[in-house]
């Protein structure tokens, strides 16, 4: 897909002022986020001899995804820019550059390498070479632009909980899928069927490319476009959601209906500051929990279901 | 030894829904930053702001890792979320859009002190009450 990037800059003795008026320009087109280009250096930082030095001019850039209707974007935005000059003395500038998102999209993979992330398992891009040690796991992933790039904690904490819960042939969900990391890291430590669900095409679409590339057999998983639990309709023995305390929260009333008996629930996704409602909410819907793993200011959390719907253990760390 | 910073990113997005469209792809791409970690913590710790625009600061390092802090949101949509409006007026000078009282230029004002440069409350209540005017939005 083709962007325009529009940059603006200014001339204002009151730069955040100006800032926030032509930022306002680009939300009233219907843009939700811009780029703020503010020259100064922060001082307090420890730069290195390479640092990227901001341009000189400060400015806003916002972006138009290259369509039909673009150019009617542009001839707006240099009118609203011109009744900003006229009505508050900001004098403006505007630039356009044509963008692809793949010029994007790879940049950061430059950075990304083989890590072991639990005692036997290791996440390899699937651009790097690496060669398993003996009782190695592979997780070969190439996240594209889905969530999931395994080295990130939560991941990392959900595929240690996962390891540590799942038994051979469970029957394994994973909800909000994003690369399908989760999913192969089941695959990989025996799981039986594995259903992924997320509300991301793209997400389905890189998760399945990932599953074929570890040699999962096609007729153990089912991937599926949709929001979270509603198209699943059988029971599991592990349901893994590693996504945002928000929607674990929204998620806790669907999930007992999806585990089998003394199933277990993995989240993950958890920032500290939510540890405990999230806890306090598994406790109420009926959940024990039996661990609680924290890295990095994220929490990752496994639950039983239990049918007394009450009483919750000692949480292990 | 402590690590070195590379570069520093300033983007204003929408609270919650982060993600590798523009602005954050290319600005994020570009430094070689893993543009979907960024976007997980941006929407895990802004998750209750939803709707809001949160102005954010990331700091790269020469291993490309980074750290971020969020500010507060511009006082622009404050004050349009104040005055129940979508957007400023064309002609400010000319065209009214919308009003908002002293009282909830003083709120935004509070909100909006630690990331301004004002001495004091009234410093910061001139500042919000010069925007809302730059706007079309009168202050009562």
């Amino acid at each position: 897909m083709k962007w325009i990037a529009a940059k603006v800059t200014f001339d204002s003795p009151d730069r955040a002022l100006a800032t926030d008026l032509v930022a306002d320009i680009f939300y009233a087109l219907d843009l939700k986020g811009v780029v703020v280009n503010d020259p100064d250096m922060d001082p307090e930082q420890d730069w290195g001899e390479d640092a990227i030095r901001p341009s000189e001019a400060p400015g806003v850039t916002g972006y138009f995804a290259d369509t039909e209707s673009s150019g009617d974007k542009c001839k707006t935005l240099e009118a609203a820019l011109l009744r900003l000059q006229g009505t508050s003395g900001i004098e403006t500038r505007v630039e356009y550059s044509r963008i692809d998102d793949q010029d994007w999209a790879e940049a950061w993979k430059a950075y990304f390498w083989p890590e072991k992330i639990t005692d036997t398992i290791v996440v390899k891009p699937s651009w790097r070479e690496y060669t398993a040690g003996p009782a190695e796991i592979i997780l070969e992933i190439d996240p594209g632009m889905a969530f999931g790039t395994g080295t990130h904690p939560t991941t990392a904490l959900c595929i240690r909980m996962i390891q540590t819960h799942l038994k051979a042939g469970d029957a394994f969900l994973d909800v909000g899928t994003g690369s399908g990391i989760l999913m192969i890291a089941a695959a990989k430590l025996g799981a039986g069927i594995l259903r992924g669900v997320d509300n991301d095409e793209v997400a389905v679409t890189v998760a399945d490319n990932n599953l074929q590339a570890n040699r999962i057999d096609q007729k153990r998983f089912t991937l599926s476009t949709g929001n979270l639990v509603d198209k699943v309709n059988r029971t599991f023995d592990v349901v893994a959601a590693n996504i945002l305390a928000e929607v674990i929260l929204e998620l806790l009333p669907d999930v007992a209906g999806l585990l089998a008996d003394k199933g277990v629930f993995i989240c993950s996704g958890i920032i500290t500051a939510k540890k405990n409602i999230v806890l306090s909410s598994l406790d109420e819907k009926g959940f024990t929990v039996i661990q609680v793993l924290e890295k990095e200011g994220w929490v990752a959390i496994a639950a039983r279901k239990t049918n007394d719907g009450g009483s919750r253990s000692d949480a292990c760390h | 030894m402590a690590k070195k910073v590379m570069a520093q990113i300033k983007l204003q997005v929408e609270a919650g829904k982060a993600n590798p469209s523009p602005p954050i792809g290319p600005a994020l791409g570009q430094h070689g930053v893993n543009i979907m970690d960024f976007c997980k913590a941006f929407n895990a710790r802004t998750a209750n702001d939803a709707g809001m625009i949160i102005p954010v600061v990331i700091t790269v390092f020469q291993d490309r890792s980074f750290t971020f802090i969020t500010k507060t949101p511009p006082a622009a949509v404050l004050l349009k979320k104040a005055a129940k409006i979508a957007k400023g007026a064309g002609d400010p000078k000319r065209d009214k859009v919308g009003k908002v009282t002293m009282a909830q230029v003083e709120e935004i004002a509070k909100i909006k002190m630690e990331d301004l440069n004002a001495n004091d409350l009234a410093a910061a209540c001139k500042i919000i009450s010069g925007t809302a005017r730059s706007m079309g939005i009168e202050v009562n």
